[in-house]
């Protein structure tokens, strides 16, 4: 699963845009991750400018 | 944009911002050619924060190409121009919901069923037609079951600091930089505002990360070489450098700018696009609620519109796009040195490409190829 740096992010929605399951979601105060959309393709890592996205449980993504 | 032209025309128009003011924080490097704009309305003065009159391109060699520009080419102040197109649709009649995040989107007969949180309190609101002006991240057409997934290849992932006391030489230009040790698959700029003042920002192309972030590569430069500047404003996006989409309409539905990806994907202009987009979508949704024809078949004539303005245009620097971005720096050199004999030679950007496309056969054919599909 991915978890998300609120700190970090800044909203941008390039990782949205990448997203194929819509497992990622921008509302009016944060980016949203929603696990169960999420299929690990990992795109929205090298997406994000700022690195605000990272992996956690790598076994599900293999 | 689109919601101004729409009102114009006589429809009842909701504008649906999901942030707290429209256009903050400024996503954009600013740089634009007002031309385009100048049909449509006046830029006053105030919109403008300075004047372009040349573009340097610098290779990994720190060879430098020199393309001087008209006296259309500026960097805004996208904050006052944000504010005076809303203000424009304003006095068409437009009405304006801030702090308006759209959760979700049903078919229903007349139209579009739209879930929106206004201010905290979950809403209805009923649609005849539906102007898509989502951004990058779009999920209106999605919600449309028009997939507008982006490819890592086919997005830039940027960040851009609005930077104070640099010295800048030659404030009235544009710089890029390019090379795959300085930003992989695109490039550093520098928009001047000021001798002091600029846009300072690096985009990579999302497929060619190595780990390394936008940011990480603006850092890197900025370290390098502005160490005097200070930042007084971040801010990161996502620039789609695809095709079009296929489709920009279907039943009550209209899909304009950056969410239909219509952006130049070679240069990543986007808000030339934008507007003309907008002002399209807007003038036939209204006229098609005029009328009551919000089919398909009528909204088409937005494309049709769109392809009599900028043709295959898009799809052309699509191909060149890819191609460059997979060039090496030697390559890059080179392609920067016959840009420069091109401009020794006052060849104009156009007869550039076409000549940079002629001494590559293999590109050459690719755009034959989608010459020919049109």
């Amino acid at each position: 699963m991915i978890i998300i740096n609120h700190l970090d992010c800044d909203r941008c929605g390039s990782c949205v845009s990448v997203c194929p399951g819509n497992a990622l979601i921008l509302n009016e105060k944060e980016l949203v991750y929603l696990e169960k959309n999420c299929i690990c393709d990992l795109k929205c890592l090298p997406a994000c400018p700022i690195g605000a996205l990272a992996l956690i449980n790598h076994e599900k993504a293999i | 944009m689109a919601a101004w032209k729409s009102a114009e025309r006589g429809a009842q128009t909701v504008l649906l911002e999901r942030d707290q003011k429209i256009g903050i924080p400024v996503r954009c490097g600013e740089m634009v050619t007002i031309q385009v704009f100048e049909q449509y309305f006046p830029i006053k003065e105030k919109l403008i924060a300075n004047r372009i009159t040349a573009e340097e391109f610098i290779s990994p060699d720190f060879k430098s190409t020199l393309v001087k520009k008209g006296d259309k080419t500026v960097i805004l102040e996208r904050k006052y121009f944000d504010a005076f197109i809303v203000e424009q649709a304003g006095k068409a009649g437009v009405e304006t919901y801030t702090s308006a995040d759209v959760s979700g989107m049903k078919r229903i007969e007349s139209g579009w069923e739209i879930s929106i949180t206004h201010k905290g309190i979950p809403k209805k609101m009923h649609a005849n037609i539906v102007i898509a002006a989502d951004g990058v991240e779009s999920m209106v057409a999605r919600w449309a079951g028009i997939n507008t997934t982006l490819s890592l290849n086919d997005l830039i992932s940027a960040a851009q600091y609005d930077m104070t006391n640099l010295k800048i030489k030659d404030y009235q230009h544009c710089r890029f930089y390019f090379g795959n040790s300085i930003a992989p698959g695109g490039y550093i700029w520098i928009f001047p505002k000021t001798s002091d003042r600029a846009n300072v920002g690096a985009g990579i192309l999302a497929s060619r990360s190595d780990g390394n972030t936008a940011k990480h590569y603006l850092d890197s430069y900025i370290k390098k070489h502005m160490p005097e500047g200070k930042p007084v404003g971040f801010v990161t996006g996502g620039i789609p450098v695809a095709q079009p989409l296929k489709k920009l309409v279907a039943d009550n539905l209209l899909i304009v700018g950056d969410a239909a990806r219509l952006i130049d994907p070679l240069t990543t202009a986007g808000i030339r696009y934008a507007v003309l987009s907008g002002v399209f979508a807007g003038e036939v949704a209204g006229r098609a609620i005029q009328t009551k024809k919000l089919g398909k078949k009528f909204l088409s004539e937005y494309v049709r519109l769109w392809n009599k303005e900028v043709g295959n245009k898009l799809k052309i620097n699509y191909k060149i796009k890819n191609f460059v971005t997979t060039m090496n720096d030697k390559e890059l050199c080179r392609m920067n040195a016959l840009a420069n004999k091109a401009t020794s030679e006052k060849m104009n950007l156009t007869n550039f490409l076409k000549l940079f496309i002629k001494s590559h056969p293999k590109l050459l054919a690719d755009i034959s190829k989608t010459i020919l599909k049109k």
